[in-house]
């Protein structure tokens, strides 16, 4: 019956609960009670490596948001060979860096997580190509050959489901996790991450025509906030701090993206980033964090409507999911808190 | 026997070499080989005993036996009252291989010193520069055994074997590379450095002359599998010298063993 | 007179190097503009741009493996001296070894990630886990190749196991483990250089990593010099000390043969199903022991029902063989290819001594870049089909071969060299009557080496090139969480991996018994 259940009232219900709970009224009874105490230390498992992709997250850090709220976070970065799912299922992180897609997949393989926010409202997938042989719409792609990993190939499905396209007449290339085979002439187009590969090549001095899949039907929410119904449940307070400061710190983050990118340098001297790099990817990923919905409730919001578009594309990629798999309480107590 | 402590501490007595009802054969993927067949033989404590047969017979074998390396089918070995694995710790038996088994990555002073180590005996630096002199090594110490030539090999594995002063010391082809000259020196020369009527000396040699030189009595073996045919008693008086090879004692001696090597079926050769 | 061949030497090997780059300069020109390749201008220019990052990620990469390659080699070391001790053990620590030597990186990392949280932890162990089995299986060989009579010289004074294992057996393994020393030190490198991809901080792995991302070629193929000219340094540092270190000559090793004790079928059959008992309740208290969450860290009988009592066992079943089978077609090229090309280098390398000067360098490079950085361009090459799967697999393994060919082929005792030589033998016939059946023994024990080698080298080229197979499979089970595949995957390949352990063990047998007796003495 959940799946018949509208988000809110349940929210609002659970929100109610929390309220009467001690550690919920110690978030609300200030923050230097908490500071006076010993910082909590919190792990945080980002998604990949360093880069401004987390530009917030440092600000967060950089400005003490996080300290003032008592918490002491590490900011663990992920890589090719760090899936996020383990530590935070362990509660060796608090609070992990997913997308809905994923998230879905580790739920249904009995991880029990929810998602609790979301940082890119619009799915960075995106479809590269020349501009002497542009990809404008999903249409186009027939007859071309598109360099993608194969892991990824539900993603190329799902976009044709949606936009009328036979798969069957794009030739599919396992370029796996490379660029360069678009810009060698190897294959027409890539599918990669818009902050991705579409930057590399401008800052190579190959300006590519970048089709956004989300521009075409295609909604998952990625770079979501996940946690364990366990941590949920027993560490409710420092999540909502870990997401406040989170909140905060990308709240400034899209007043300057050019301070956030010297900060992502500054911050990680050693993670082989390049300030221009670091600046255009910063200034791109912008349109897909921060919308009408986010200019009106705040960062990281979603609602009934873009869960219920996001539970269809996910049918599409072959994951059944429910609403619930969706938990705005916390999120609410940080925005309501602010 | 009544004291043994005192005994063996400060004057070890000679220990008996027995064997009785000895058998060993080889299985192998290519079939079973018999190579010693019943032997019973007594050595006397402190007394040399040369062992004589043709080549592939079961000397080696039959020695590696007494030094409890190879189990027997059948029968058994005492070393005084005891069976060899219980002599061998304490340094009281030495086996100079009939390869020189030195190691490679030692120098000659310290694969003499060897056996000392592996017996757990301290260091005698003065000894083992003694030994290397007595065998005509001396200025060689620092080398290595591929810089030292086939003889002077084993007579470097002879010094290790001397170094522990063992009570039974057995001794394969000792001087089988080595020139007619220095052997015969050494043959008269080394008897007093391993203790001459004290040690029990096993000896495996293909020269009869060595074998009357050296030894107290001569076990003559059979081709393959070895049984005992021939044990002739050298009465030559001790200590021996080089002159007594020119005595006619010596050459009658010669004679009868070169001639129960021939009825023992081996077709020997004698240097 | 000295002078003269030195300054010789020098003037011929700068003139190869010359030579080296200015066809490599050449190359990258012709490929410039494909974001595949660098040459040497390009290389040195960022190199000194970028001076400082790169100083302090090769740091922190050099540390790491460093550290890897201590832990792997004294754990190798230990497990070897034990196998010998105890020669019951020597079996389940062969088998265990060789297990825990497949584990793919993408099972292990993100357990270990979480077993020691933030930190170098997980790339150190995937450094030592990189170098411990090329460290072990030779020196279980080189512990063997004693001739008899040194072991008997010990046991006439007393002296057991240990003694001659002190006295003899491990001075007289040297050469062989300088030889796994030297293939272990560009292999910790990579595998630190891999191991950072679970998440670290710094590191060339990143460096590298976020080059490619930004199709820096410059950058990439920078690290990769660097990587290069570290692993080669310390390749040649290391056989620099062995040479110092080893004073002795080979000897010759005499040894009875062995008739092969014939065992019954069903001691054979039981001694399988030990050693499978004994490597499950390794797995299910490992992770027990660890308290390891079973979303990720999955038990035996999680497996079970995932493959053979599970609802969807058959679909399963069926995607797993599959991907299998695509596997197993590159592997089982690539392993011979390997082979054969490590050995036939080695015997070319010793037919024309000058030869091994040009070869071994360009042998050291290709297998100490890493394999993210050259799968890209042997893809533009041979294709994204099964041929480049099969040459990265053969490229992985050779290396390891021919180091352990060469030195084998240099274990000939120095009087069979001379008998040899009176009769004025032509290199090739000394090669083949004397040297060959020498280097029988490393010959083997590379081969076993080189069979989960060359698994993993498939795996990654599959992951890297083709999405295909057991690496695509492995990646995308990972990636959607799907451990249960994941693990089922990590058993098949480890039984492939046993299994062709065994037959390499077999063919073994057959040749030692004639060839190098000592190897079988228990
Ligand atoms: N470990 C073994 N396995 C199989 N056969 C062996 C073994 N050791 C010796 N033999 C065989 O036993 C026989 C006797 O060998 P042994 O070494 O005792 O001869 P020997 O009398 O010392 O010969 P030589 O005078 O040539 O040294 C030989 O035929 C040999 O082939
Ligand atoms: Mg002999």
């Amino acid at each position: 019956m959940p799946k018949l259940t509208p988000i809110s009232p349940v929210l609002s219900r659970r929100k109610l609960l929390q309220l009467g709970t001690t550690t919920t009224a110690a978030t609300m009874l200030g923050l230097n009670a908490i500071r006076a105490a010993a910082s909590v230390p919190v792990n945080f498992q980002l998604s990949w490596l360093h880069s401004v992709q987390f530009g917030g997250s440092y600000i967060a850090e950089a400005k003490g948001y996080w300290s003032d709220l008592g918490l002491d976070v590490a900011l663990t970065p992920g890589g090719p060979n760090a899936p996020v799912e383990p530590p935070v299922v362990t509660g060796s992180a608090l609070m992990g860096i997913s997308a809905a897609d994923y998230t879905a997949a580790a739920v249904e393989n009995g991880a029990p997580f929810k998602i609790l926010a979301v940082a890119m409202q619009k799915n960075p997938f995106a479809i590269s190509s020349l501009p002497d042989n542009p990809v404008n719409s999903p249409a186009d792609l027939a007859g071309k050959s598109i360099g993608m990993a194969t892991a990824n190939t539900p993603v190329l499905q799902a976009l044709c489901d949606l936009n009328g396209v036979d798969i069957n007449e794009i030739e599919i290339v396992p370029t796996q996790y490379d660029g360069a085979p678009l810009l060698a002439g190897q294959v027409d187009c890539l599918l990669s991450w818009s902050t991705d590969l579409p930057v590399a090549m401008t800052m190579q001095g190959v300006e590519p025509v970048v089709m956004l899949l989300a521009d075409h039907g295609y909604a998952v929410h990625s770079q979501t906030y996940i946690a364990t119904e366990d941590a949920i449940a027993n560490r409710r307070s420092d999540l909502v701090a870990l997401l406040k400061g989170e909140v905060m710190g990308w709240t400034d983050y899209v007043a300057d993206t050019d301070a956030a990118a010297a900060l992502t340098i500054e911050r990680y001297p050693d993670a082989g980033l390049d300030l221009a790099t670091q600046e255009l990817q910063a200034e791109r990923q912008v349109p897909l964090m921060f919308s009408d919905l986010t200019d009106q409730h705040g960062f990281g919001w979603f609602t009934e409507e873009t869960v219920a578009a996001n539970i269809e594309t996910l049918a599409l990629l072959g994951r059944t999911v429910t609403p619930d798999l969706w938990d705005l309480s916390i999120l609410e107590e940080v925005h309501g808190s602010t | 026997m009544g004291a043994p402590d005192i005994a063996t501490t400060t004057m070890p007595a000679p220990l008996d070499i027995e064997l009785t009802g000895i058998s060993k054969s080889f299985s192998s993927s290519a079939g079973d080989l018999s190579v010693v067949r019943d032997i019973d033989l007594q050595v006397r404590g402190g007394s040399t005993t040369a062992l004589l047969g043709p080549s592939g017979c079961g000397k080696s074998t039959l020695l590696r036996i007494v030094a409890g390396l190879e189990e027997a089918d059948h029968g058994s070995v005492l070393l005084g009252d005891k069976p060899p694995h219980a002599r061998r710790s304490k340094g009281e038996i030495a086996v100079a291989f009939q390869d020189d088994a030195l190691l490679p990555w030692r120098t000659l002073k310290a694969n003499v010193a060897l056996g000392r180590q592996l017996v757990r005996m301290p260091a005698a630096p003065r000894r083992v520069a003694d030994l290397i002199d007595r065998v005509g090594l001396s200025g060689f110490e620092a080398r290595r055994p591929a810089e030292l030539s086939g003889g002077m090999r084993q007579r470097a594995a002879i010094a290790r074997c001397l170094a522990t002063d063992p009570r039974v010391l057995l001794l394969d082809e000792p001087f089988g590379a080595v020139d007619a000259l220095t052997r015969r020196r050494l043959n008269v020369e080394l008897p007093p450095v391993w203790g001459d009527g004290v040690t029990t000396v096993l000896l495996v040699t293909h020269s009869v002359t060595e074998a009357v030189l050296l030894a107290d009595k001569i076990v003559v073996l059979s081709a393959r599998p070895a049984r005992i045919t021939d044990v002739i008693n050298v009465t030559l008086p001790r200590p021996r010298r080089e002159d007594m090879l020119q005595t006619p004692a010596f050459a009658e001696t010669v004679r009868t063993v070169e001639e129960a090597l021939g009825a023992g079926g081996g077709g020997s050769s004698s240097a | 007179m000295s002078d003269a061949p030195i300054s010789a030497r020098v003037l011929r090997f700068l003139g190869t190097l010359m030579a080296v780059l200015l066809a490599w300069q050449f190359a990258a020109t012709l490929l410039a503009g494909s974001f595949l390749f660098a040459g040497p201008i390009e290389i040195l220019r960022y190199l000194l741009d970028n001076h400082a990052v790169l100083g302090r990620a090769l740091l922190a990469t050099v540390q790491t493996a460093a550290l890897g390659y201590l832990w792997g080699n004294a754990v190798a070391i230990l497990l070897a001296g034990l196998a010998l001790l105890l020669p019951l053990s020597e079996r389940p620590i062969r088998i265990l070894s060789l297990v825990v030597f497949c584990l793919p990186l993408i099972a292990t990392g993100p357990i270990l990630r979480v077993l020691y949280g933030p930190g170098i932890g997980p790339q150190v162990t995937l450094a030592a886990l990189s170098v411990f089995y090329t460290t072990l299986v030779p020196l279980l060989a080189g512990l063997r190749a004693v001739p008899r009579v040194w072991v008997d010289m010990v046991q006439s004074y007393g002296r057991g196991r240990w003694t001659t294992l002190a006295k003899v057996r491990v001075l007289a393994s040297t050469p062989y483990l300088i030889a796994g020393l030297q293939i272990a030190a560009p292999a910790a490198f990579l595998g630190a250089l891999i191991g950072e991809f679970t998440g670290a901080e710094r590191g060339l792995g990143i460096l590298t990593l976020q080059a490619m991302r930004r199709l820096d070629t410059d950058a990439t193929w920078a690290i990769a010099s660097i990587a290069a000219v570290t692993s080669i340094s310390v390749y040649l540092v290391i056989g620099k000390l062995g040479r110092l270190l080893w004073k002795g000559a080979p000897t010759t090793l005499l040894a009875p043969p062995l008739k092969a004790p014939r065992r019954h079928w069903l001691r054979s059959v039981a001694g399988v199903l030990g050693l499978t008992l004994m490597v499950l309740l390794l797995w299910q208290g490992v992770m027990d022991v660890f308290g390891l969450n079973r979303f990720f860290a999955k038990r035996p009988d999680d497996i079970w029902s995932f493959l053979v009592t599970g609802t969807e066992a058959e679909a399963h079943r069926e995607t797993l063989l599959s991907a299998l089978g695509d596997t197993l077609i590159t592997v089982v090229p690539g392993f011979f290819a390997g082979l054969a090309l490590g050995g036939a280098l080695a015997a070319l390398c010793t037919l024309m001594p000058r030869m091994s000067g040009v070869l071994l360098p360009v042998a050291i490079t290709l297998r100490a870049v890493p394999i993210v950085t050259t799968a890209p361009l042997i893809v533009l090459w041979l294709g994204r089909g099964p041929t480049g799967v099969i040459t990265i697999v053969a490229i992985m393994i050779f290396f390891p071969t021919l180091i352990a060919c060469l030195h084998g082929l240099k274990q000939v005792p120095k009087a069979v060299l001379d008998v040899c030589e009176s009769y004025s033998a032509p290199r090739w016939r000394i090669l083949v009557h004397a040297r060959i059946p020498a280097a029988l023994p490393a010959f083997f024990a590379t081969a076993r080496i080189a069979v989960p080698a060359a698994v993993l080298a498939a795996t990654v080229a599959e992951w890297l090139a083709t999405g295909q197979g057991m690496g695509h499979l492995m990646a995308l089970a990972a990636s959607t969480s799907d451990y249960n595949m994941l693990w089922s995957a990590v058993v098949a390949l480890t039984l492939v991996a046993v299994i062709a352990h065994f037959a390499v063990a077999l063919a073994e047998q057959v040749v030692f018994a004639r060839y190098a007796p000592e190897q079988l003495q228990p």
